[in-house]
């Protein structure tokens, strides 16, 4: 167990990798009355293709993690009811990069856990019963319309990306939830649902020893090697199409530009750009939100990258225009005085929301999934200068990284 | 333990401070404390969202929001909230720990500076409010108001108010109505900004590592130019309505795709124990399933579910034999044990938001500490209950049906 110290931040975070893999993270807050946990599992929507630990490529069908985490939590008897069953009402989802499942409680944590980790660990799982989860599952979301916001976000990603399986990686429609077959769920769960594969949070009011100890307890014996994403390699820097609109049936139209990052790294460094992104968009939100009211965000994914802009009464083309004048105006003149700031409310408000203590969780989780560990930000953030978000912007938003995704009403408006 | 103190800075300023270090930021409250009238409550409401459209000094809200990042990203929300028969108006603001500033500039005299100049020297044309000010936050209000109105939950809680307390303010709501919030004109919220000013009884609250010396110094600073009419007084607490004689039923058309049933029980009043934690408990296991509201000021417990209209009966048979069997000293381990542990829940969330915490210390139920209430919920039992569920009568019962169409 390794002891790290963060002043700046008033924090500090115990880590520790098991004998199987799987590393436990626990941050001690003196005072709170709840505990939190959230074990992340790198077994998300873009995981499409995998390789084995024999040596061999499995590929699984766009919705395999969804049906899987559903399948694995929503079960009768599964993760969820056992931890009703001790007053906890658990969250679970599946990102594009990761599936979650966290949980806060007043009581109980040491229960909460073993049983959290024995459903996940050693799932009881046979492709009858799969299918037969599947077919519960099914019957139970049953025919969904199109969200409006599901099919412009969708759509933007197939805009933005030619390969990359982030294109399909939100798929957690009725659909897709039958396109993996029992045998691929199966080989999708015993592939990455592996404790390399997998970090446990926690924070709260706790002896870390004690916790490492409990997590010690569960862990099934001998270790799984887990199977490793595969991510294309050729993924053009540029946007796949630079426009993308379909009509379906809602009130009024809605428009959302993405402007494509180049691919984040692994580890600090994937960290660092994170921040940067983070910082891009403020920028260039501080003009265009006061303005006109749109949402600048940016957004992260192992081997993706990108800002959106979007937001209500915008004009496809105006919008586009606007975004690109204002990035041209950022990249020639940014006050420096300006980038600090903006760069200070960043720092305040990452600070500021660590109380936010699932949350923080999540990205603690999530750093370590991909090499990096989340408290670094705040040594990172003096580090980052206004010539690398000039470079970020510089990449990201000019016509040829830029995509827009617009959603119309069917044959006018309903 | 966390301990609020208590300290009076002016004539009808009052602050709650509570020091910790448990949390990342601090939290910074001031608020006017006012009797909910129909003819005043909208124009209150108004107040603070017009009054963040800027100070005399950043009279805009882009100069506003430009001070706030360069104070480490805080930010400032608008309050208006019911207490019983109370409105509370007035500002909430987050602001990082003094703790944790990188450059260790103190954060404390500016956050109550900024606070106490939004209220005490608001940005003025000609010496009044800004008009455009006056439109932006109506705009912002009615939309609040539209959303509120289009929650089922909440259309479902105001019908029943209204229907267990006509004429009654609590039926006003806490920003009043559309119509009366579209009739505001800048002359009005003129005058009522001065005498609300004058004649509120102020609290104003800290949560943060500062000691509560030190708070008091900052808000006493930052208040000052606060005019202070001679008297100031607290608003009356509600009268408490004996129950009916017999319980209304009312049946009325819902629009939306789910029938509700709705019950509104009074709680006679117990001088001794006004905070009674087993009301808690004892809506913890009525509303099992249920949405529910208890409001102690006003002794009102309100209950609604989400049913069919054949399973109405039987949901309210089943619940009123449920009390009566409460009323009996009758409630199995099990079920007790449930509903404790859904209530210590509920205060953990309480505890571990500094913003919740700083509410509820600086409510009337403030009057117990959070770990005194949360021992008294663990140490209740059956006769804890049975004495609580005799203080309840079933008042009003709502049965609405799903008219189908849009939200309500």
């Amino acid at each position: 167990m390794e002891k790290f110290s963060y002043p700046r931040l008033g924090e500090l975070c115990y880590l520790d990798r098991l004998e199987n893999g799987m590393t436990v993270c626990v941050v001690p807050r003196s005072g709170y009355w709840g505990y939190h946990a959230c074990l992340a599992v790198a077994c998300g929507g873009m995981d499409r293709r995998a390789a084995m630990p024999d040596g061999t490529v499995a590929d699984f069908p766009p919705g395999t993690a969804h049906a899987l985490a559903r399948a694995l939590f929503h079960c009768r008897g599964g993760v969820l009811d056992v931890l009703a069953a001790l007053g906890i009402e658990a969250e679970v989802r599946s990102a594009p990069d990761l599936t979650f499942c966290r949980f806060s409680c007043a009581h109980t944590l040491e229960s909460a856990l073993r049983t959290l980790l024995r459903q996940v660990l050693r799932p009881e799982l046979s492709p009858e019963r799969l299918a037969r989860e599947q077919r519960r599952i099914l019957r139970e979301t049953g025919p969904v319309p199109a969200d409006p916001d599901q099919v412009l976000w969708a759509n933007l990603l197939c805009g933005l990306y030619a390969r990359h399986p982030i294109r399909d990686a939100s798929s957690g429609a009725a659909p897709h939830l039958s396109a993996a077959t029992p045998q691929e769920l199966l080989q999708c769960c015993q592939a990455l649902y592996c404790p390399g594969n997998m970090v446990l949070c926690v924070l709260g009011d706790v002896d870390p020893r004690r916790i490492f100890s409990v997590v010690r307890m569960v862990q099934p014996e001998g270790t799984r090697r887990p199977a490793r994403r595969i991510l294309p390699e050729d993924e053009p820097s540029g946007a796949a199409s630079r426009f993308h609109q379909v009509e379906i049936r809602l009130c009024s139209p809605r428009t959302l530009l993405g402007c494509k990052a180049p691919a984040p790294p692994e580890g600090g460094a994937g960290l660092r750009q994170l921040l940067t992104g983070d910082l891009a968009a403020r920028l260039l939100s501080g003009a265009l939100a006061e303005d006109r009211g749109w949402a600048v965000q940016y957004h992260q994914y192992p081997g993706a990258a990108f800002l959106t802009v979007g937001g209500a009464d915008c004009a496809a083309e105006e919008l586009r225009g606007e975004v690109l004048e204002e990035a041209g105006r950022l990249m020639s003149a940014l006050d420096g005085a300006h980038f600090t700031a903006v760069r200070r409310a960043a720092y305040g408000q990452r600070l500021l929301a660590l109380d936010h203590a699932p949350e923080t969780a999540l990205h603690l989780a999530r750093a370590c999934l991909s090499g990096a560990q989340y408290y670094d930000w705040a040594d990172l953030y003096d580090e980052i200068g206004p010539e690398e978000v000039r470079a970020l912007l510089r990449a990201a938003v000019c016509e040829t990284a830029v995509s827009l995704s617009v959603v119309r009403p069917k044959g006018g408006t309903v | 333990m966390l301990q609020p103190v208590r300290i009076g800075l002016m004539p009808g300023v009052r602050l709650t401070a509570l020091q910790t270090r448990a949390y990342k930021r601090s939290v910074w409250s001031l608020c006017l404390h006012t009797q909910l009238r129909r003819e005043t409550a909208a124009v209150t409401a108004l107040l603070p969202s017009v009054l963040l459209g800027g100070s005399a000094r950043l009279p805009d809200r882009r100069l506003l929001r430009g001070a706030l990042d360069a104070l480490y990203g805080a930010s400032v929300s608008p309050v208006v909230a019911l207490e019983g028969e109370r409105q509370i108006a007035g500002f909430e603001a987050v602001f990082l720990d003094d703790a944790l500033v990188p450059d260790r500039t103190p954060l404390c005299r500016e956050a109550a500076g900024l606070l106490g100049s939004l209220l005490v020297r608001p940005a003025t044309r000609n010496g009044r409010l800004r008009g455009d000010h006056l439109e932006a936050a109506r705009q912002r209000l009615l939309t609040s108001l539209a959303q509120e109105e289009g929650d089922p939950v909440q259309a479902v809680f105001s019908r029943l108010v209204e229907k267990m307390c006509p004429g009654e303010p609590v039926t006003v709501g806490r920003m009043g109505s559309a119509r009366n919030l579209e009739a505001v004109r800048i002359g009005r919220l003129n005058n009522r900004y001065h005498a609300w000013l004058r004649e509120s009884p102020v609290e104003v609250g800290y949560c943060g590592s500062l000691s509560p010396d030190l708070a008091a110094q900052a808000w006493t600073e930052a208040l000052m130019g606060l005019p202070r009419a001679e008297t100031i007084a607290e608003p009356e607490p509600p009268g408490g309505k004996p129950p009916r004689r017999t319980v209304r039923q009312v049946q009325a058309p819902l629009p939306g795709a789910q029938d509700r049933l709705a019950l509104g029980f009074r709680i006679a009043a117990d001088p001794a124990r006004p905070e009674d934690p087993a009301l808690d408990l004892l809506a913890a296991l009525l509303g099992a399933g249920a949405e529910r509201r208890l409001d102690r000021e006003k002794g009102l417990l309100l209950l609604q579910f989400a049913l069919n209209a054949e399973e109405m009966d039987a949901r309210q048979e089943a619940l009123l034999s449920h009390l009566e069997a409460l009323r009996a000293g009758s409630c199995p381990a099990a079920a007790l044990e449930s509903a404790q542990r859904r209530v210590l829940g509920q205060l953990t969330r309480i505890h571990d938001s500094p913003t919740a915490l700083l509410r509820y210390c600086t409510s009337r139920a403030g009057a117990l500490s959070l770990e005194e209430r949360a021992a008294l919920v663990q140490d209740a039992g059956g006769e804890d209950l049975a004495r609580a569920a005799e203080r309840l009568r079933l008042d009003t019962v709502c049965r609405f049906a799903a008219s189908g169409g849009g939200e309500v």
